[in-house]
């Protein structure tokens, strides 16, 4: 039963003292591994591809959330075609980037973020990084319901049936013992993300003006400082944010990828950046059309929001469309999110935490998982609660926390001990450094030019 | 005993399927913690100070969402 370890590989971090101990969890995971390596001696490359394919397309399209979408929609509404589209697609390399380090830990570790910060760095570190998740990631999930319910409004749902929706789907899709089952039904839901690229289409945008955009960063945004720095810190805290590395490494962990499965992750997570960089463009191109029929976007916030005010402009399908995405974007977060908050807890907490067990085997984790789900649907449904306020607010809050968060990941990448030769190469860590230094400074930037407003009674706008 | 020892497999798993796996991915393995790294004292400071001025950092953000609920903005 022993598996040599292969040259290219560190040494296994804990060779278990008992081998034969075995848990469902093992048995259940070696299922799915048995296919891998089928694939792998049978030179299966495509189907070896499909298998691991999964953490790197679900983290970025489930970063592709409600008020993510909002912020590129907002940045197309404001500003048109210009500056705001390639910035995007910066940031979803620089989440590229900052991913695949948190991949790369999780295959070599087999262990979550979360996890590895408690025993590498102590329980008070340990302790801060879960409370910070926590927090983020329940102000986040109001904002999924926000979206979610939002979507469904232009349908006339009622709020209570959306959100119920919302946190039904949470409790749906984590019945069944299976890391893979659950995989399945998070990635068939994210093939909906592309309705914001058919609504790109469907709006016609002009291509030329796309492709200079693209190449030049023009035209550059102009009027107010706080507003443009709203939206740079908005669009920063939608494509990178700490739930992403909880997520993807303990996603990882759970299910399987071992050293010599980086290669697969690594198309994995930069194909599902360049789904989502599509993805987001796609909201900005759509939302663009307000800017050129000159539509204060700051109007809709207290209205019926962006389909509503597309409808007349683009036609009733492209507005459905934009809804159905905002729908899928909060259903898809609210898995993902609702997930990385029951890793980090339990692995703070130190039980069981994986998909592959059943609820009966695992019931603290998936406790969290819908817990969290019902308590930020309960603050959703208060009468009067700030729910605007909250969710413009909360990829904020995200942007202010992640370079701790970062800080954490890169010491983590560059741990010689536990990464061995899959430590960080030195460019590696420029980046990752100049990642989490651009990140503080928008985070930064934006939060004190607020609180400044604030306390002198500007409005910023 | 830990709990994800109360759960363990009374069978006799198939050989293959267990070989699948790699040692130091059993649960079991992955339950043991690494031991806890040495942080020299100028790292220590550099996490104090990076953490303190997040929070104040956050502190402003919340002020600001705060104020604007008060103003009745939210």
């Amino acid at each position: 039963m022993a598996v040599k370890a292969r040259r290219s590989e560190p040494e296994p971090l804990n060779p278990p003292e008992e081998p034969e101990l075995l848990t469902p969890e093992d048995l259940r995971r070696s299922e799915d591994r048995q296919r891998v390596v089928e694939a792998r001696r049978r030179r299966r490359h495509f189907s070896l591809l499909a298998m691991l394919v999964g953490p790197g397309i679900l983290v970025m399209l489930g970063e592709n959330d409600g008020p993510s979408m909002l912020s590129y929609a907002a940045s197309g509404a404001t500003y048109g075609i210009g500056f705001f589209v390639p910035f995007i697609l910066a940031t979803f390399v620089a989440a590229i980037v900052v991913q695949e380090m948190s991949m790369r830990v999780g295959a070599v570790t087999h262990r979550g973020y979360g996890q590895l910060v408690f025993e590498r760095f102590g329980r008070f570190w340990g302790w801060l990084s879960a409370g910070d998740l926590v927090v983020t990631n329940l102000v986040t999930l109001i904002t999924e319901l926000i979206a979610i319910r939002v979507g469904m409004a232009f349908f006339g749902i009622p709020p209570q049936i959306a959100v119920a929706g919302g946190v039904l789907l949470v409790a749906i899709s984590v019945a069944g013992g299976r890391y893979r089952r659950w995989e399945h039904v998070a990635l068939g839901l994210a093939a909906f993300n592309m309705l914001f690229a058919v609504a790109a289409i469907m709006s016609h945008p002009d291509p030329a003006a796309v492709g200079k955009a693209l190449l030049t960063w023009s035209p550059l945004p102009s009027g107010s400082l706080q507003l443009f720095l709203l939206l740079l810190a908005s669009n920063i805290g939608a494509t990178v944010t700490p739930w992403m590395l909880f997520f993807q490494q303990s996603a990882v962990a759970d299910k399987g990828v071992t050293p010599r499965d980086i290669g697969q992750s690594r198309a994995d997570t930069a194909f599902g950046g360049v789904l989502a960089a599509v993805a987001g463009i796609g909201s900005l191109l759509v939302a663009s059309v307000l800017f050129y029929h000159h539509v204060d976007p700051s109007k809709l916030q207290g209205g019926a929001g962006f389909a509503e005010a597309l409808r007349p402009l683009l036609g009733y399908p492209v507005a459905a469309v934009f809804s159905l995405g905002l729908i899928e974007a909060g259903a898809l977060a609210m898995m993902t999110i609702s997930a990385s908050t029951a890793y980090a807890v339990g692995e703070a907490l130190g039980g069981p935490h994986s998909f592959n067990r059943k609820i009966a085997e695992a019931p603290r984790f998936y406790a969290f998982n819908v817990g969290i789900s019902v308590v930020a649907a309960i603050i959703v449904l208060i009468p009067g609660a700030p729910l605007l306020s909250i969710a413009l607010n909360a990829n904020l809050l995200a942007v202010v926390l992640m370079p701790a968060a970062l800080v954490f990941l890169i010491m983590l990448a560059n741990d010689r001990k536990l990464m061995g030769p899959q430590t960080n190469p030195r460019w590696l860590n420029f980046v990752g450094g100049f990642v989490a230094l651009g990140v503080g400074l928008a985070g930064t930037s934006y939060a004190f030019v607020a609180a400044y407003n604030a306390l002198t009674g500007h409005t910023g706008g | 005993m830990q709990e994800h020892d109360q759960h363990v497999y009374l069978g006799e798993p198939d050989d293959d399927l267990i070989r699948a796996l790699e040692p130091d991915q059993l649960v079991n393995a992955v339950h043991q913690p690494v031991p806890r790294l040495q942080l020299s004292r100028r790292v220590e400071i550099a996490l104090w100070a990076l953490r303190v001025f997040l929070l104040v950092t956050s502190a402003a953000v919340v002020y600001a969402f705060v104020m604007g609920v008060v103003r009745g903005g939210g």
